[in-house]
């Protein structure tokens, strides 16, 4: 009972230190949290206020390259200077070869300090090789992460001295005005700045009286360029003087090809008929296209002596075509010369050239006047199957009459060979002045009056520059009545 | 008998008794339960604040520079970089033009203070001459250093 009694007086005090202790932890517990946190704190401050100072110090930092230069022994020799407000410690040096592909680089390890305002030399403390002439990039690496770069060699300096004695000062315009009837041809005020290659370009003018003098060509049978001319003249005095009405005028040349353009020479099988006295042999023909005959290649043989044989073209009438009206062209050649067997002769026969129509009928006519029975020419022909399709083989009665063509045979065509040429006219006449002092006149011009011609075709007029041996065209196309 | 009697004379004593202890037990428990819930609250963020603490701390302690860059074979660009904090550090990407690169060398070496090293690329961007690029060298705690390098 009286234990009871006093575990129940005592019971009261418990609750108040339990609970008293409780408080005193969580106050140790929460105090003990505060100065961790508060520790924590203080060191990362701590570390952000180191670096900091090196940040600022890295800022700070500053090396000059004083100079780059290589020992007698080919050892790089770096001087350098620290233009900073803090010691700095340079750590390593980097030596860059940017002149070859793939670039080169190394670093070496250094352990340098360099006090604020110092100058010091022998950078690197080991032996690195760098011949003289071999460009490289020198760079220094510090400790608080600077890099510095410099080349070796060094970039070539100059140093200018600037005198005032005796020297000349150079000025240039800052305006123009041009006077009476000078031109500006081109440039500006700003192209005479300096003495370089930009310049101004000025015309003058003649201020004198000016006086005009004629000069005409005077020598036609000039050949600059060794061509020769094409095409005639009809009075080349006449461009001598004026202008007037009275004209040279210029005719066409015909620079077309000699050819043959008809005949018929296979198929030879027959004697032919005999040309003498009074009796005459043809061949009749036409071509397609027009041409200038020249000559005509005949067959032909002879007894006796034939003397001269006269062939002449003639123009045709009737059905079928046959010789009329007087002789057109015509040329002869020497009976005499001819074989009296086979193998007989292709004689060609030169003609005086005659411009023959296209799908116009003519006739080859062979004539031996001086003969007789037993001196006479003979035509060889094809009386078997002859081909040619534009005319026939032909003899004349003994007075040398055709008879309205019953005359001319279209079982025989006679050999023969029609040459000429082709028609290509062209004018290329070379005139020249002989006697004109070029450099004499302010002004010159080259003056041609053209007159009339029938056709739409234009002249083009060229100039000889005998510095370039060569033709310059002044006019591209000189029209009629220009 | 007289025991017996003392007791039942007595027992309307021992539940207030029992009572009383329980409660008390109740309350230590309680208590130390809270206390320990507490302390360990209290640990852990302690913990989760030092480690952050420390991030930053190891950050702010990182320093990098791209001291040089250069071709190294026909397609590929070399970066040397210089650890010139005061904490080791390790390059985890590399941005040229603001295009990720491809790390062919170099990626996540350790390098310790003071030290050089070298970080090989092979190009994702087509690379011009006479062009300028930028290029931004990223270490693994976040910190970043940036060059300008023209072809």
């Amino acid at each position: 009972m009286q234990l009871i009694g006093k575990l129940d007086q005592d019971k009261r005090g418990i609750g108040s230190i339990i609970g008293a202790t409780f408080l005193v932890f969580i106050l140790l517990s929460g105090f003990t949290f505060y100065i961790l946190t508060v520790n924590i704190n203080e060191d990362y401050t701590d570390v952000l206020q180191t670096v900091d100072q090196l940040d600022l110090q890295k800022k700070q930092e500053n090396v000059e390259f004083v100079s780059i230069s290589t020992t007698n022994e080919d050892k790089l020799n770096v001087t350098v200077k620290n233009a900073g407000s803090h010691q700095t410690q340079l750590i390593w040096l980097g030596i860059f070869d940017e002149t070859v592909t793939p670039n080169t680089q190394e670093y070496h390890k250094m352990d340098v300090y360099i006090n604020p305002a110092e100058t010091l030399s022998n950078i690197p403390e080991e032996n690195i090789t760098i011949l003289e002439g071999q460009e490289r990039v020198i760079q220094l690496v510090t400790e608080l992460g600077n890099t510095f770069n410099s080349n070796y060699p060094p970039r070539e300096e100059a140093t200018i001295t600037i005198t005032g004695k005796n020297c000349t000062t150079t000025h240039n315009p800052s305006q123009w005005n041009l006077l009476g009837s000078t031109q500006n041809v081109s440039g500006s005020v700003a192209d005479l700045a300096s003495n370089d290659s930009s310049y101004a370009i000025f015309n003058s003018y003649y201020s004198g009286t000016s006086t005009n003098t004629n000069h005409f060509v005077d020598n036609n049978s000039s050949n600059v360029d060794n061509s020769t001319n094409t095409g005639t003249h009809s009075n080349f005095t006449a461009v001598q003087y004026g202008p007037d009405l009275i004209n040279d005028t210029l005719t066409e040349g015909n620079t077309g090809t000699t050819s043959l353009f008809e005949y018929y020479n296979t198929g030879d099988d027959d004697g032919g008929g005999g040309a003498w006295a009074g009796f005459k042999l043809c061949q009749t023909f036409s071509s397609s296209t027009s041409f200038s005959i020249t000559s005509v290649k005949l067959l032909l043989y002879r007894i006796g002596n034939a003397g001269t044989v006269t062939v002449g073209i003639y123009a045709t009438t009737g059905n079928p075509a046959y010789p009329t009206g007087s002789v057109l062209t015509s040329g002869t050649t020497n009976g005499n010369t001819l074989p009296t067997a086979s193998p007989y002769e292709w004689r060609e026969i030169t003609l005086t050239a005659y411009a023959l129509q296209a799908s116009t009928t003519y006739a080859i006519v062979v004539q031996c006047s001086g003969g007789n029975g037993g001196n006479a020419v003979y035509w060889r022909d094809d009386s078997t199957s002859p081909t040619y399709g534009n005319g026939m083989y032909g003899r004349s009665l003994s007075s040398g009459s055709w008879d309205a063509g019953a005359q001319m045979d279209n079982t025989r065509d006679g050999m023969f060979e029609v040459w000429g040429a082709s028609y290509s006219y062209q004018l290329n006449i070379e005139e020249q002045f002989t006697s004109v002092d070029t450099g004499a006149y302010t002004n010159k011009e080259l003056c041609i009056f053209a007159g009339t011609w029938s056709t739409s075709e234009t002249i083009k007029v060229d100039v000889w520059n005998t510095t370039s041996s060569s033709w310059v065209n002044v006019i591209a196309s000189l029209t009629k009545n220009a | 008998m007289q025991i017996s009697r003392f007791f039942l004379r007595n027992n309307r004593g021992i539940s207030e008794i029992i009572a009383s202890l329980l409660l008390l037990l109740i309350v230590s428990v309680a208590g130390a339960a809270l206390y320990s819930f507490s302390l360990s609250a209290f640990s852990s963020s302690s913990s989760t604040f030092q480690q952050q603490i420390d991030q930053r701390e190891e950050q702010a302690r990182e320093r990098f520079q791209i001291t040089a860059v250069w071709w190294n074979t026909v397609n590929q660009l070399n970066l040397t970089i210089l650890n010139y904090g005061k904490i080791d550090i390790a390059v985890d990407a590399v941005y040229i033009n603001g295009t990720p690169a491809s790390i062919s060398s170099g990626r996540g070496a350790i390098v310790g203070t003071g030290e050089l090293f070298s970080v090989k690329l092979a190009f994702s961007v087509l690379i011009q001459d006479g062009q300028t690029y930028e290029i931004v060298a990223i270490s693994e705690r976040g910190s970043k250093n940036a060059a300008y390098w023209k072809a």
